[in-house]
């Protein structure tokens, strides 16, 4: 029980601070053909997880939870990242669309390696 | 950041060195509103993952992640559809970017990705050509709905 609430909350955490800090990115970085608000998102979470991936075995259940799937999962989103592309290919910008799935699930991955190895 | 009535205002600090001088700039307003409907949005979608990821967890090919990425593109597609002329609204902050964005991931995607590489290659190149491929159809079949509905091609 105490695991689906820090589920919830770690949740709700994430999925806000991703509204607000696309917002912020959307603002500060400059506006091109490619979504970077998104992306650098999805680096930055998923390089969060890879941090925390290697020692959370130390850590409650509860505690594991809340950061991994609740918090982290909430503020990655892949849903979102689809609607980008798609967007780009239905504006006729394929050589971007291909960059931007290819930066985002290869960068995805490396930074979480990055995160990772850094820790072990 | 600044907080007035019902919004929050994120506030840039400029320091400029040579003539001592502190600029505040506006970044953005923040509407508290659109804030929790994310939030909460967010929440449910974290908690519906945790038991499609619960009910799946004896598997050693992540299946469950890969469903809920699938149908999470679906369903933003769908709601990016019929919202689309009324993006502003706190139903479709909370249904997409709340709950859509908060069900799926693409962190645990990364690490389940790294998981399966110590595995097989070829199943991690599966699981990552069938997210990226399937996510993508889903995401197109759902905008596409409603657009087929008005009469209008996409």
């Amino acid at each position: 029980m105490i695991q689906v609430l820090s589920v919830f909350i770690g949740g709700f955490l994430g999925a806000a601070s991703r509204y607000v800090l696309q917002i912020i990115f959307n603002k500060l970085l400059p506006i091109g053909s490619i979504p970077i608000s998104i992306l650098l998102i999805n680096l930055i979470g998923s390089f969060g997880l890879g941090i925390i991936f290697p020692n959370k075995e130390d850590w409650a259940l509860s505690l594991q939870a809340f950061l991994t799937i609740g918090f982290l999962g909430a503020f990655t989103t892949f849903s979102t990242f689809s609607m980008e592309t798609l967007e780009l290919i239905r504006k006729h910008r394929y050589i971007e669309s291909l960059i931007y799935v290819t930066v985002s699930v290869l960068g995805c991955i490396g930074t979480f390696l990055c995160g990772y190895l850094s820790m072990i | 950041m600044v907080f007035f009535q019902k919004r929050a205002c994120i506030i840039l600090i400029c320091y400029n060195e040579s003539t001592c001088e502190k600029k505040f700039e506006v970044i953005t307003m923040l509407r508290f509103k659109s804030v929790l409907a994310v939030g909460f949005g967010g929440a449910v979608g974290a908690l519906l993952r945790y038991l499609v990821i619960l009910t799946t967890a004896h598997s050693f090919f992540p299946f469950g992640t890969l469903l809920i990425n699938i149908v999470g593109s679906f369903i933003l597609g769908l709601l990016n559809g019929y919202f689309a002329t009324k993006k502003n609204s706190l139903v479709f902050l909370a249904l997409g970017s709340g709950l859509c964005g908060g069900f799926t991931t693409m962190s645990t995607f990364s690490q389940e990705i790294v998981n399966l590489l110590q595995v097989s290659l070829i199943y991690t190149g599966m699981y990552l050509g069938a997210t990226v491929l399937f996510g993508l159809i889903a995401g197109f079949l759902g905008l596409s709905f409603f657009d087929r509905r008005r009469g209008e091609t996409v």
